[in-house]
Parts: structure tokens; sequence; C-alpha cells
């Protein structure tokens, strides 16, 4: 292999990946004077050009069409029924089950495309079996992390709602934002839904309600998935821009395949190739693994040698392991009145009473959440195949799209050892890198709780009086991807510490949701948020 | 007895008498108290909003939570100078300034140990203020508490800031003279005209320079360029001016900066409308607007329409979609897809805005329409940002654009701003240039930068005098 050797790189911290995690450690020690240089797979997008890509592609169903995979640092890309995509058969899915996940290469990472949903984990996501004899209890209490979620909240910018709702995670301080009016889908569904005695709250978001850090108050442009055209949403880009103002380097096109390690188990540098193929060294003292759940995990087994022959980090066994997401299922039904999903954000509605309680013993905790996303292309779909034309077809249009309603789930997983990610034995990307193959399957604790999930469905939906009730059963993974370099206390069953450090190696560290034990119910950028400003803590104090 | 009696009573009688009147006069001495305490009261009240008319805080307050503890730096060619503490600290402050000293800074431009003020201060025009309003603001600010804050050194490189260079300049430039109603006129055009040439100082930033830096007063209010922002004509030409506005529009805009399909403040004038102009009475914004009215009409040759009669709504997305690429590339030679990308989701793909003006119109807009574009190109740099407080229409909201001097590089915006010009607004002007871009962006002044090359001309003039006159 030609190495070039022609720029000698080096950084007190080396990062790799750029996303919100990398982002904000980037930031917090640059802007504590200590080198740091990320290394980004993927290419450095403009906000306006990810905002024409949408408005450009006639496929609006596929919220990742504005983010073109590259061949050198390939995402997920799955084809599509309207076929704007064949796939690039990035992911290898296996089992029972295909673990359809999707998740973004390129400078800011995932959070480009996301419904800002920035919820707490709850005390008990934190102590699941010594609560409820099932999964794994972290080494760190909610109580560790209550001020780094704070802070976490702080630098994202969360709005939610001041009013003194509970969402079962307690809090010292009041979101730094107020959450933003309800829409009138919103508002119509905590009141008809709330009086069934479930638990309507207003979502804590990373979405401006009011002008904050130098971005904008959301305009509802409702299209914060596949991307916010305002910058009024918290993008990773934003601790990006904040960590480089700071004195810290991000280089894009730079995808790490190999971490090398000396004869202490210290990890020295780590190898990046360009697009073009060429290979180059970055030494650094400490390294934190930013990158995802996927490719962290692909990156430890890849770089096995002599030394580590099941791979960096890897004595447990546990690397690529544990793999969770949050299994979701959905509804769609007709209301018997205008609601008008669309105005506002996608989402601002979550049912919360079913994330905890005794029942965990036995199946899945789950949140349910209202989609406010337009409904228009959906109804005009089911007009066209009624085969209306004119203005009837416009009538049905708007009909349709006044009363469409969509509920969604995340329902909690279990950690199993089976469910993994590992590099292909045979199949590599464009760089000549392994690509993630991945096995998944769902147990009776997910399903099981799905069947009641299915049935609160139907209950919300014969509130409404629903017409066309469909339910979607299919298990979708909802991108979250967490588990495959598990925290815990014994270095014999998990891969880092309490520190996100791992077990293995002195100055190698891990910033994701990939060190999380429990998946809970809720999206984890939060908690990887929390997690990462920790991590940054941690490092500080070493520098 | 009796007359022991008659005597006690007279003795008690007296004594109370004595004591009533006592009482009576301490009465009277507590009144007189309460009433100067009441004057003084009335005086700090009438001086907070003189301060507001005379945004001292514009300049003086850079801090919120420091108010008026100056500091806020002024970048000049020559180096930056620094607004001084106006609180009533008396070491880094005023504290110790009689009103005598205070008088003479507003109306003389002198300070307290006797030397020229910089006329970056306004005292050309505080010179007009009466006493009474200087000693009401001097009693605001000394109700303010005191902040210990010394301001950094002033960096003027010589000769600037050297008192013969002051005190000659006050010479050709300045007159301390007070304020004379003119006696032909209705008493609204002359609070007008007090506000307007006096306490609002409004010619300080709308009327061009001469050549030794002082006002042109044959161009009084026909607007000037200073630290890359224009503050427009305000003359009652019907073209280069505000002639065409009606005087609700114009009150309008001094509340709330934004008119829709006609204007919208940008910059220092932002500025100017959070921290004064909409805090100030109706009547007193009247009375701006019918001075306003009868100021000489000025007309720039380069105007042939109202600047906000410019432009029309666009098409262009539709020649865009289906045509563009799905691409990772950042790179675009079309500034309409630079519009779309970066300004439609706020201001519509179509250039009308918001309809409650939050975003506002980019056809008949001032600031797109003007023969200078530079406060279009200044405020795609540099945003927005400009508390305004409730109207009948409106609660107290934030008005804010993001600024992209750190999203688009200078090629990217002079694709966007000749888009924008051309489509929405004067496309009789000049290109716009990667140099004029990049000269704003680093806030550097040009040679069409009227105040600084005068500063330039001048100070090069009497060096050179000088200079001879000792050889």
């Amino acid at each position: 292999m030609k190495v070039t050797m022609a720029k000698k790189k080096s950084a007190d911290v080396v990062i790799v990946g750029s996303g919100v995690a990398g982002a904000l450690i980037a930031h917090q020690l640059a802007k504590s004077g200590i080198s740091v240089l990320v290394l980004e797979a993927g290419p450095r997008l403009a906000r306006w050009r990810i905002v024409e890509n949408y408005r450009n592609t006639p496929y609006k169903n596929n919220v990742m069409a504005p983010y073109p995979s590259t061949s050198y640092a390939s995402h997920p890309d799955y084809p599509t029924a309207s076929a704007d995509t064949t796939g690039n058969k990035y992911l290898i899915l296996k089992g029972d089950h295909k673990f359809k996940t999707q998740y973004i290469r390129a400078v800011g990472g995932t959070t480009w495309n996301w419904t800002a949903a920035a919820w707490r984990a709850l005390p008990s996501d934190f102590e699941i079996e010594s609560r409820y004899d099932v999964g794994r209890d972290w080494p760190i209490s909610y109580d560790d992390l209550e001020h780094y979620y704070y802070h976490a909240e702080q630098e994202l910018g969360v709005s939610g709602p001041n009013d003194g709702t509970d969402l079962g995670s307690p809090r010292k301080e009041p979101y730094p934002m107020d959450q933003l009016p309800l829409s009138w889908n919103d508002q119509r569904f905590k009141d008809i839904v709330s009086t069934s005695g479930h638990q309507v709250v207003s979502e804590p978001v990373a979405r401006n309600s009011r002008v904050f850090d130098n971005r904008p108050t959301c305009c509802g442009s409702n299209s914060c998935v596949p991307i916010c055209p305002i910058g009024a949403m918290y993008n990773g880009i934003v601790h990006v821009e904040k960590a480089e103002k700071a004195g810290a380097t991000i280089l894009p096109n730079a995808v790490v395949y190999l971490i090398e390690v000396n004869h202490r188990n210290d990890v020295t540098a780590v190898h990046y190739k360009k697009p073009d193929g060429t290979s180059h060294r970055v030494t650094g003292k400490y390294f934190v693994l930013a990158a995802n759940a996927i490719e962290i995990p692909k990156l430890m087994l890849i770089s096995a040698n002599e030394k580590h022959p099941k791979g960096i980090g890897n004595s447990s066994d546990q690397v690529g392991r544990n793999l969770m997401g949050h299994p979701g299922t959905s509804v769609s039904f007709l209301a018997n009145e205008d609601l008008w999903a669309g105005r506002g954000p996608v989402e601002m509605s979550s049912i919360i009473d079913l994330r905890d309680g005794s029942f965990r013993s036995h199946y899945a905790a789950k949140k349910l959440q209202l989609n406010n996303m337009a409904q228009s292309m959906h109804a005009a779909q089911a007009a066209l195949k009624m085969g209306l034309v004119g203005k009837n077809l416009d009538q049905e249009i708007r009909q349709r799209a006044a009363r469409m309603v969509n509920i969604q789930s995340f329902h909690e997983m279990l950690p199993h050892p089976g469910n993994r990610i590992v590099p292909s034995g045979s199949q590599n990307d464009a760089l000549g890198i392994p690509r993630p193959e991945i096995t998944f399957s769902i147990d009776n604790y997910v399903k099981k709780s799905a069947l009641n999930t299915h049935e609160i469905y139907a209950e919300i939906a014969s509130m409404f009086k629903g017409k066309e009730v469909v339910f979607n059963d299919n298990f979708s993974p909802n991108n979250h991807i967490m588990g495959t370099t598990v925290m815990g206390t014994d270095p014999r069953d998990s891969v880092v510490d309490a520190n996100c450090r791992t077990h293995d190696h002195e100055n190698l560290f891990i910033a994701s949701s990939s060190v999380m034990p429990s998946a809970g119910t809720v999206g984890c950028t939060l908690t990887i948020a929390a997690l990462a400003l920790r991590l940054a803590d941690t490092l500080r104090s070493k520098l | 007895m009796t007359l022991m009696i008659r005597l006690l009573n007279a003795l008690f009688l007296s004594l109370s008498f004595i004591y009533t009147m006592q009482l009576a006069h301490a009465e009277q001495n507590i009144t007189a108290l309460n009433k100067a305490q009441e004057t003084h009261r009335e005086q700090i009240k009438r001086g907070a909003y003189l301060a507001r008319a005379a945004n001292c805080a514009g300049c003086h307050s850079p801090d919120k939570t420091k108010p008026f503890a100056g500091g806020q730096p002024f970048a000049t060619p020559f180096g930056t100078v620094y607004s001084p503490n106006l609180t009533p600290d008396k070491e880094t402050g005023i504290g110790e300034w009689s009103d005598d000293d205070f008088i003479r800074a507003l109306h003389n431009g002198i300070g307290k140990n006797g030397e020229h003020l910089n006329p970056i201060f306004p005292y050309t025009a505080f010179t007009k203020l009466s006493q009474d309003d200087v000693l009401a603001i001097k009693a605001y600010l000394f109700s303010m508490p005191a902040i210990r804050q010394q301001e950094p050194e002033s960096d003027l490189s010589f000769p600037l800031g050297q008192q013969f260079f002051l005190a000659g300049w006050k010479l050709i430039n300045f007159q301390p003279e007070r304020w004379k109603p003119d006696r032909t006129k209705n008493a609204e055009y002359n609070r007008g005209m007090y506000l307007a040439e006096g306490l609002a100082h409004c010619q300080q930033c709308h009327t061009p320079r001469n050549l030794s830096i002082g006002l042109d007063h044959n161009r009084a209010f026909a607007g000037a360029n200073s630290a890359g922002w224009t503050a427009y004509n305000i003359t009652s030409d019907q073209l280069s001016g505000v002639g065409d506005w009606t005087d609700e529009e114009l009150v309008r805009y001094f509340k709330t900066g934004s008119i829709q399909f006609k204007t919208t403040a940008t910059g220092p004038m932002d500025d100017v409308i959070e921290h004064s102009l909409q805090h100030l009475t109706e009547p007193d914004l009247r009375a701006i607007v019918a001075y306003l009215r009868q100021v000489p009409a000025i007309r720039h040759e380069a105007d042939s329409l109202p600047h906000f009669e410019w432009g029309a709504p666009s098409q262009e997305v539709i020649y865009l979609r289906g045509t563009e690429a799905i691409t990772n590339s950042n790179t675009t030679s079309n500034g309409a897809e630079l519009y779309s990308g970066n300004c439609a989701s706020c201001h519509s793909a179509d250039g009308s805005g918001i309809k409650d003006g939050y975003s506002p119109s980019m056809f008949h807009n001032t600031v797109v329409g003007a023969h200078d574009p530079r406060n279009l190109i200044m405020v795609i740099l540099n945003g927005v940002q400009r508390h305004s407080q409730a109207t009948p229409d409106f609660t107290d909201r934030e008005i804010f654009m993001p600024a992209f001097a750190s999203k688009l590089n200078d090629a990217e915006i002079v694709l966007l701003s000749n888009y924008i010009t051309r489509q929405f607004g004067n496309f009789t002007i000049p290109l716009i240039t990667e140099k004029e871009v990049n000269q704003l962006r680093n806030n550097e002044s040009d040679e069409t930068d009227e105040i600084w090359s005068s500063i330039k001309s001048f100070f090069q003039t009497w060096w050179r005098r000088i200079f001879n006159r000792t050889t």
C-alpha cells in the first residue's frame, strides 16, 4: 500500500467522526486551547445545497434523497418504491429482521436529518436490570448525567414544556427555551387522546422557539426531516463551525480504516484514505471514536492485528454485539374532523405513559408520537388511486390532507449478543474497506409489546371515529443505533468503562450511542450529547 | 388664683400657638422638600426620555447588563476609538462632572479637562439642545447605578486625535449655538426640527460630509455612507428620498423598522429603532415627519424610480426544478439557486416575503432597490437583529436574519446579490464585484466611502500645511 507522508498530521486529540458527538467534544476541547483534529469520512455539504437537493428531487418520500451517498464514504441507500434509487447495498443485511437503518456520512453527521426530539432517558433506563431483571444496567446513574443533560440542552438549544409537565426525568433547571405553540393537529390530538387517560405531552426538542445562539426561530417549514432550511433546528454542523472558530481542524473526505496500537496497547495513530485511495497517518495523544454505532465497531474490528486478532478494544468480544434500535410500528386513519397535520415542525407530541412500569419485566416499554408532517402527498396518492380528476380530485386531496392522522412508536429493545454488526468477509466498498454486515432479529419482548401498541392505536383511532385505519406492524429501526460498544464495569463483558474509555486501551475513547447498555424509548441524541460533554470534561482533565 | 389660671391659660395658648406654628413650618419644609424631590424625579423621568431620543445607549451601552458603561469600539481606518463610561462612577465614569462640565461637553464639544472631543460624539447636534434638556439627561445618567469600567485607550494613529487637529476641525465645522425656533412654522415642525437636528442627531449619519469632514449643509439629509452601511437619503425628494412615503408609513417605520413592500431597517438603523425611535411618543414621531417633509428635496442622478418601486416577483424557481442535479457539490454558477437555497424559505420563492412582513419582500424594498447595493450586501454578510416592542398589531418580537458571512464566500455573495438586484431591485446599477463584497466583508473602506476619504484628505491637507509652515 502506498502511504503518503507529505503532510505529517498530529493533534492532542484526534476525533473520528464530525457528528453531534465529535463536534461537541472538538468544540469543548478547542475552547480550552487543546489541539483537535476531526477526521470525517464524508463530504462537507452546504445547507443551501441540501435544501435545493430536497426541492429538486421528485421523490419527497425518500428523505435521504437530498444526501446522495458518496462512493468513497457510502451510507445506506435503499431502493424506493418510486425508484429514484436502486440502492447501494452498502449494509449487508442478515437475520430474521432486516435492520434497514439509515445514517449520514457527511460533516455534521446524521442530525442534518432528524426530528430534533431531545429527550432525556428515564432514571429507570439506567437500572433496567436491577429494577426489572431484564437487559443491562449502566455503570452510571441518571443523576451522574443530569448536569450533562442540562449542558447538552444549552448547547443544542432545547425548547420544552416549562409549564411543570413531568416527563419522568427529574430536572434542576428549566429548558433553555419555552416550547413552541402547538399546531392545531397537536392541540386537538392532545385534547382528545388525553381524555382516555393517556399522557400526551409536548416533546422537548432542539429547535428554536425564539432567536437563540444566533439562529432563527422555527418558521414552520415542516421539513425538519430531511432538512431544516433556516437552521432553526439544531444540526451537528453548528458545533462543527463553533469548533473551527475555536481552533479545531475538520478534515472532510478522510475515511479512517485503521487504528494503530503500540506494544503498550496505546493507540498511536489512525490511518485514513482519501477518495483517491491514498493513505495517510495521523498521530495523537488521545483518540475519540465518534462515528456511529455501526461505523465505530466496524473500524475497531477491521483494525485487528496479530496482537489483537479479535479487533481493537475487543478483548470482551462485545464489539459490534448488542445492536439495538427502536423497532417502530405505526397507524394511519382519517379522522372525523379537520386537523391539518403539517403546520409547524414535523413532530411535537408524544404519549409517554408506557415508557416505564413493572410490565418491563415482561415486555418492552414504548413511546408513541404523533406525526405532524404534511399529509398532502399521501392524500394525493390515495385520491389519484380513486380515479378522480379535476375539482373532485382537488377536493379529495384537501379532505384527506386535512384529516389524515399518523401515529408512530418506538419500542424499547434488550441487548442481545446475537444482534450484531461485523465487517463483511467478502464485500468491500469502493476504497477496499469491508462493508458492515448486520445480523438482527426481534424478540418476543418487543413483539408482545407491539401487540399492545396495536390495541392502543385502535383505541385512539376509534376516538377519532377513524376511517380507513391502516396498521403498519413491520418494525422499522427508526435509525437509532445503539449498544455495539457497550458500557460496563467488567472488562470481560463490556467495551468501555463508565468514562467511555475502552477497557483495553488507555487513550481510546468512544463518543456514541454505541456505549448505551439500554435503549429506552426515546431518541438517543441528547444522551449522546450529554455523554460527549462528559467525555470532553474527562479529556480536558487529562490534558 | 384666677390670675394664675389666666396666666397658665395664656401660657398654654401661646405654647400651643408656637407649637402649631412650628408644625405648620415643618409641614411647609416637608412640602418644599417633597416638591424638590418630585421635581427631581420629574427631571430624571424627562431625562430618561431625552436620552432615549438621543440614543445615548446606542453607543454607550454595548453591554446591556451595564447600561451606559461605554466601551463600544468604533473601528476607523486610523484605529479604534471607544465610547466612554457615562455612569456616575467617580473614577471611570462622569461622577465628578459638574453641571457646567456636562453642558460644556454637549454644547461645546469640550471634555472635563478642557480637551477637544472627537466629533464622532455628535456635539454638532447636541449644541442645539436647551440647557434644561441637557441637565435632565445628566440627572438621568446620575440616577443610574455607577459602574466601574475603564474604556480602553483609543488607539488613534497620529495625527488624528491630536488636539490641534480637533481644534482646527471645530474651527471650520462647528458653531456652538442653541436651537432657535422658526417663527414662520408651526409648533409641530419646530418640535420636529429640534428632535431631528438636535436630540436624534439624524444628520450625523444621513448628511454627507464635506472635504473637511464637516456636515455638508448644502446636502443636508441627502444620505451618506459609513462603516460599510448607507444611511439613505431622507430628504423630501420623491425618488431618492422619502417624499413618496405617507406620514403613516414614516411613523410606522420609526416604530417597527418595517413596512412590507416598501422598506426594512438594516444595520445601524436597526439599533436606532430598537433603542430610540420606537420608544418616542406618537406626537414626537409625527413632529419628526412634519420636519422631514420640509427638508429640501435632493435627488441622486441615478434614481429614476423611488427605491421601493423597483423589482417584481420571480418565477425563476420554476426553471430550476427538474434541471438541477441532486449533488454533493457546493458550487454553483446560478444566483437563483443560491437565492432559493439560502433565502427563499423566509423571503419566499417569488420574493414576496412573509405576509406579516416579519421577513420582508425582496422586491419593492428600498434596501434592494437602492442605487447603491451596499446595504443589501452588508445585510447578507451580517444579518439583522432588532428587538421590536409590542404594537397594536404584534406582540414584542425579535426581528432576526442570520448572518451569511461564514456560509457564503465572496463569489457566492456576488452571484446572489447580482441575482437579487437584477430580479428584485434596480437592474440598471452596475454589477456587484467580488472586490466590493470583500471590502465590505473585511470592513475596509474604499474610495467611495465618503466620510473616511474626506477625513483622510482633510488631515493630509492640514498635515502638509503644518509641515510646510514649520519647515
